[in-house]
């Protein structure tokens, strides 16, 4: 348990900056949305005819940004690469952070196995993940409450927060496994952060072509559409992918990382 | 010289497929979009015809800046800075912090040099690499000009737009000099460029979403605005002034810290 | 002359935390100076501030004759350094670290480094994370001798080194020495200084505390006796004897005074075994820390 406690207390101060940055964006987004959705007609029919591609890359695509919920899913976009960063950090620094500080030697020369030393960590820095996930719940049912809006949006928070932690899960057991298997730790952490920037950049890819078909799968910003978390529910086809794509990266990650040469870097 | 030249031959690559990126992404975006945004004009005059004619003429008015290569350029520039950032911060960190993460602070401060030479020659090399880069993204950004804006063209100014790139980067390495040089320990370089970049990031998302024209003398991401510059020919003095005091100051406090500080054992 | 290294109540805190206080050094050109104390007494302090790595907080330090601060580029150009953990730049071969630390001297030191690295039979091709702790140490060693500098300073230079290797190391150094290196030695072991030094300082607790020759020590001070009997002796005394213990049949203590007086004493017993040796020096060294104890 004192390996969750130590997790918990050197991981607090990036936290409460990713959080910071989490809760100035949703409440300004929010508090101002009054002011765009007033205009959001007339911007929704100017978009709508701009080029698909511009529109993809403004990230408007399939969004009423006049209606409160369009306008969200469009500052979720944000959210959502916000937290996949900082999911991607959360993973790659569980595995190696003591390698990084060179204090392996102390950690896993203790009578536990690596896999039990990582999942401690590794339970640890998910509690971060889903305290950001949560909070932005929070934040929003917050941030909602300062306006004067009809109708009770808590249902569609709370989907979009869902949707959030699942992505992030997936970033977060990728940079894992990229971690745990490059033998530099900047290496790993650098593939992570590329994996996210990639993945991003896919997913303008498929808002920009009309058949995207198979492109869904591989970027996990799309497996919860806007639209969907709007109206819908979060897919359950697309959670379960996503559990079962964490476990599966998280799996490798355990394997590399119980085999590796542990070292600095 | 010989650290200058130590530290270009260890950065090079990183900043070489940085460039690579952002070009890429320039010229993607420009040949990809450009000409059907530019069509799409008619599109959205027809449409204006059905909204009052007052939000219409209120609108209408910023037609011909939108509509351009200048008005393109412009929206992608809040991509282009993004990306921008994270390389000119991840150089600051990397070439700043690199004896710090690999722990040989007292290798390098035991050879016969005065820090502040070392400070001198890191420094330029990282500035080096940010012009050499920028050279490139400049001269493909001029090209693109040529090739896709209509006549007249204003290749100065298109310059001057292209150089906001260039400005903002060198906000982001004196940001990450500095924070290389105060950090007591830089676990992960690209990890921590990142977070600088998106924080800049959602600063200028704050600041068009709240468009509260304080909070812009704090997101380096807007000190030098391409659209400006396009379209005046000068970017904001005030903003611009901010960029370069802040920039000044990041790099002295950073020398003054480095010249000084005191090397821990390990 | 100037001497190689001039310390005047030099000293240096950590904000309150005690670093060194009133650190005074005079090392002669051409010596080998041993500088020994247990962990934490100030060994690394001291030489960090010599090589300004750090600053001090008063007193002044100057390495031949030049102010370790003002004039800190031209003396770190006559100095070599080792220090006693060795971490380098990653993703590097030695023999890279060893040109960029080359690069930093105006002369040529290629020969040097060829020659350094085969009597230390070092090969200079792996990476240096590659390495074990020994030959990292090595590259430590030759990155600090390449450029033949006029004054050595090695702190704790041994630990990771194999017995072999430190013999090796040490005539290394007296080469060095022969050449009209000073050396600086710093360390908590005491044969190794035993081994190679002139004269030895030795530091505790920040503060200089006693400063001789190595024969100085061994001559004037004291002779380590042990004798056994066929019955326990209990009541053993003499003027000059010191740190008495008994063992069963052995008695051994640590002597100071007339040998003649001695040697009449124990002349005197009914000895089955007696042992008269020149004691090591942690024997010696040990009373400066246990008078230390007993002021408290």
């Amino acid at each position: 348990m004192h390996l969750i406690a130590k997790e918990f207390k050197s991981g607090l101060k990036p936290f409460l900056f990713w959080t910071l940055g989490l809760f100035v964006l949703i409440f300004a987004g929010i508090v101002k949305s009054m002011g765009a959705m007033a205009e959001g007609q007339f911007m929704t029919e100017l978009i709508g005819r701009f080029p698909r591609i511009v529109i993809a890359v403004m990230g408007m695509l399939n969004v009423d940004i006049s209606s409160f919920g369009g306008y969200y899913a469009v500052l979720m976009q944000y959210i959502f690469v916000l937290a996949a960063v900082y999911a991607s950090h959360l993973g790659s620094s569980a595995v190696s952070r003591e390698s990084i500080d060179r204090t392996y030697e102390f950690l896993f020369t203790k009578p536990r196995s690596r896999s039990f030393i990582l999942a401690h960590k590794m339970l640890a820095t998910m509690a971060f993940l889903t305290a950001f996930s949560s909070l932005n719940f929070v934040f929003s049912l917050l941030a909602v409450k300062q306006l004067t809006l009809q109708g009770d949006y808590s249902g569609v928070f709370a989907r979009f927060s869902l949707a959030i932690w699942l992505v992030g899960i997936v970033f977060f057991s990728l940079s894992a496994m990229f971690a745990a298997s490059f033998r530099a730790a900047e290496h790993g952490a650098r593939a992570g952060n590329l994996a996210v920037l990639g993945a991003y950049a896919i997913a303008v890819g498929y808002d920009l072509v009309e058949q995207p078909g198979l492109l869904r799968l591989v970027t996990p910003f799309r497996y919860f559409l806007q639209t969907e978390l709007i109206t819908g529910a979060v897919s359950p086809l697309y959670a379960g992918l996503c559990l079962l794509l964490s476990a599966a990266l998280l799996a490798v990650a355990f394997a590399r990382f119980e085999r590796r040469d542990l070292g600095a870097l | 010289m010989n650290v200058f030249r130590f530290e270009l031959r260890r950065a090079w690559m990183g900043a070489a497929v940085w460039t690579l990126v952002l070009i890429g992404l320039l010229s993607g975006l420009i040949t990809a979009a450009l000409p059907a945004f530019l069509e799409s004009r008619t599109g959205v005059e027809n449409m204006l015809a059905n909204f009052p004619p007052a939000f219409a003429a209120a609108f209408g008015m910023q037609m011909d800046n939108l509509f351009s290569f200048a008005g393109f350029y412009a929206f992608g520039f809040l991509y282009y800075s993004l990306f921008g950032a994270i390389m000119a911060a991840s150089i600051g960190l990397d070439l700043f912090s690199r004896e710090k993460r690999d722990k040989c602070m007292d290798f390098l401060l035991t050879k016969p040099r005065a820090r502040s030479r070392v400070f001198c020659e890191k420094l330029l090399a990282a500035l080096t690499l940010i012009l050499a880069s920028n050279a490139l993204f400049i001269a493909a950004s001029l090209a693109l000009y040529y090739a896709y804006a209509p006549a007249p063209l204003m290749p100065e100014r298109a310059l001057l737009a292209a150089s906001a790139l260039l400005l903002t980067e060198l906000v982001f390495l004196a940001i990450g000099a500095c924070a290389a040089v105060f950090a007591r320990k830089v676990r992960s370089v690209s990890g921590t460029a990142t977070a600088i970049g998106f924080g800049g990031f959602i600063l200028s998302a704050l600041h068009s979403i709240l468009e509260e024209e304080k909070l812009r003398y704090i997101t380096p991401n807007k000190y030098f605005d391409a659209a400006k510059a396009f379209f005046d020919g000068a970017f904001e003095a005030n903003y611009a002034l901010t960029g370069a005091f802040l920039t000044l100051a990041l790099i002295v406090a950073a020398y003054v810290r480095y010249t000084r500080a005191d090397i821990p054992v390990l | 002359m100037a001497y190689a290294i001039e310390t005047k109540k030099l000293t240096k805190y950590y904000g309150k935390a005690r670093g060194i206080v009133d650190v005074d050094l005079a090392v002669e050109e051409g010596e080998i100076f041993g500088f020994i104390g247990p962990n934490g007494a100030g060994k690394s302090t001291t030489i960090r501030t010599l090589l300004g790595l750090i600053k001090k907080s008063g007193g002044s330090a100057s390495i031949f004759g030049m102010d370790c601060e003002k004039d800190k580029v031209k003396i770190l150009s006559e100095v070599g350094y080792l220090p006693g953990e060795v971490f380098y730049y990653d993703n590097m071969r030695a023999v890279d670290l060893l040109r960029y630390s080359a690069s930093f001297f105006k002369k040529d030191c290629t020969a040097r480094i060829r020659e350094l690295a085969d009597t230390l039979s070092l090969d200079l091709n792996k990476k240096i994370e590659d390495m074990s702790q020994g030959n990292k140490k090595k590259v430590g060693i030759v990155q600090g001798l390449l450029h033949a500098p006029r004054l050595i300073i090695l702190d704790e230079p041994t630990s990771g080194l194999d017995p072999l290797m430190q013999r090796t190391f040490f005539d290394l150094i007296q080469r060095e020495n022969e050449r009209g290196a000073t050396v600086l030695f710093s360390s908590h072991i005491l044969s190794e200084v035993q081994r190679i030094c002139d004269r030895v300082a030795i530091i505790k607790e920040g503060r200089i505390v006693d400063l001789r020759s190595i024969d100085d020590l061994r001559k004037n001070s004291y002779k380590k006796v042990s004798f056994t009997t066929e019955n326990p002796i209990a009541d053993f005394s003499l003027a000059g004897v010191r740190q008495i213990a008994h063992d069963g049949q052995q008695t051994s203590f640590l002597y100071s005074g007339d040998i003649n007086a001695l040697l009449s004493k124990l002349a005197s017993l009914p000895l089955i075994d007696a042992d008269v040796s020149e004691p090591e020096l942690e024997e010696i060294f040990l009373h400066y820390y246990e008078d230390g104890e007993a002021a408290k």
